[in-house]
C-alpha cells in the first residue's frame, strides 16, 4: 500500500493494495493522521485497488482510535473490489462514506 | 520431477511444466508461474513436488508450493491470480472474487494454520503492531518459516476448484455458520464469511487444514 498526505494532514490518500502485511504502512498513516487537531479525518480510497479482511479490520481500528478523541473518521470514494467488500461486509453502515 | 535450483522457471532440458521459484520476489514468482507451468515449487521444498507429480492428473491445473515465510513476504495471491487470468481469461467479476477469496484462504493458512495465531491478537493499534512482531519472531525460526502452504487450482470447462492446504493442526468450527455475517464492529472474523460470499462453493476439509473453493466458469 502507498499513501500520501495532503496539505492539512487530516486527509490521506491510499493507493495500491491494502492487505494483512501492510500493518507498518497503516501504523504510519494512523500515527500521522491522529497527530492533527482536526475533528474530521478523511481516508481517500479512490485509488485503492484491493483490500482484504485484515485491511478492513485496520480501518475499523482507525475508526476506534478516532472515536477515543471524539473525532470522526470518514472514508471517501471506495471503488471496484474495495466498494464490493464494503457492501458485502456492511462497512458502509459503520463509516460515513463520502462521494 | 523438479530438482532444486536457485533460479526461476524450468531448467534447460527439463519438463517446462515443472518450475521452481527462488522465493525472492514477486517478479520471479510471475516468471515461474508463466505458461506452460503447471506446478511451481519454492526452492528447498522439492520433496513436496515429488508427491504432487506422482498423482499424474491430466486436467488443466496450476499449483504453487511455498513456505510460510514467502507467503508473508510477497503478494503471492496477486501473482497467482494473474497467472490464472492468463490461462482462463477471467471476467472482471470472477477475477475479483477469485483474488479476494484466495487472499483470505492463504492468509488463513498462514496465520491460523502454520503460525497458529489467533486474530484477537490484532485488536487495536498496539495489538496490531505486537501481533506482527510475534509473526516476525516466529518466522525467524526456520522450522516455522519453512512450513508449507500449497495452492492447487484445477479446472474444466464449467468449474474451477482451488485447494489451499497448510501444515497446521486444524481447528474445530464451533462458531456461527459460514453464511452468518460477523458482528459488524469486530476487527476480525470476516474471512470465512467473505469466502462464502465470493465463492460458488466452499468446504473446510481435514479438520480445517484445507480449504476448497469452487467457482463456476
Amino acid at each position: 500500500m502507498q499513501f500520501e498526505f495532503k496539505d492539512d494532514y487530516a486527509s490521506v490518500f491510499l493507493s495500491g493494495e491494502f492487505t494483512f502485511t501492510d500493518h507498518v504502512a497503516f501504523r504510519e498513516v494512523a500515527d500521522r493522521l491522529f497527530e492533527t487537531k482536526d475533528r474530521s479525518l478523511v481516508i481517500d480510497l479512490s485509488k485503492l485497488e484491493f483490500i482484504d479482511s485484515a485491511g478492513l479490520g485496520m480501518l475499523l481500528i482507525a475508526r476506534e482510535e478516532a472515536g477515543k478523541t471524539n473525532r470522526n473518521l470518514s472514508l471517501r470514494r471506495p471503488q471496484g473490489q474495495v466498494e464490493r467488500m464494503f457492501s458485502v461486509t456492511k462497512f458502509n453502515t459503520l463509516f460515513t462514506i463520502l462521494a | 520431477m523438479v530438482t532444486a535450483t536457485e533460479s526461476c522457471g524450468a531448467r534447460a532440458g527439463e519438463d517446462p511444466r515443472f518450475t521452481s521459484w527462488d522465493g525472492l520476489s514477486e517478479s520471479s514468482l510471475g516468471r515461474a508461474l508463466r505458461e506452460p507451468a503447471t506446478e511451481c515449487v519454492e526452492a528447498g521444498l522439492m520433496e513436496h513436488a515429488v508427491r504432487r507429480t506422482r498423482q499424474g492428473a491430466t486436467r488443466p491445473r496450476l499449483s504453487l508450493t511455498m513456505t510460510t515465510r514467502s507467503a508473508y513476504r510477497h503478494p503471492v495471491t496477486k501473482v497467482f491470480t494473474e497467472a490464472m487470468q492468463a490461462r482462463l481469461h477471467f471476467s472482471r467479476d470472477l477475477r475479483g472474487r477469485f483474488r479476494t477469496a484466495l487472499q483470505e484462504a492463504v492468509m488463513n493458512a498462514m496465520v491460523h494454520g502454520n503460525l497458529g495465531l489467533d486474530s484477537q491478537l490484532r485488536d487495536g493499534l498496539v495489538g496490531l503492531t505486537s501481533s506482527h512482531a510475534v509473526i516476525e519472531s516466529l518466522l525467524a525460526r526456520p522450522a516455522v518459516a519453512r512450513r508449507v502452504i500449497r495452492v492447487d487450482a484445477i479446472w474444466n470447462t464449467t468449474m474451477l476448484s482451488v485447494m489451499v492446504r497448510d501444515n497446521g493442526s486444524g481447528f474445530a468450527r464451533t462458531g456461527p455458520e459460514l453464511s452468518a455475517p460477523p458482528p459488524s464492529e469486530k476487527h476480525h472474523g470476516r474471512g470465512l464469511f467473505i469466502l462464502e460470499t465470493f465463492c460458488d462453493r466452499v468446504a473446510l476439509l481435514h479438520g480445517g487444514t484445507t480449504i476448497r473453493l469452487g467457482f463456476r466458469l
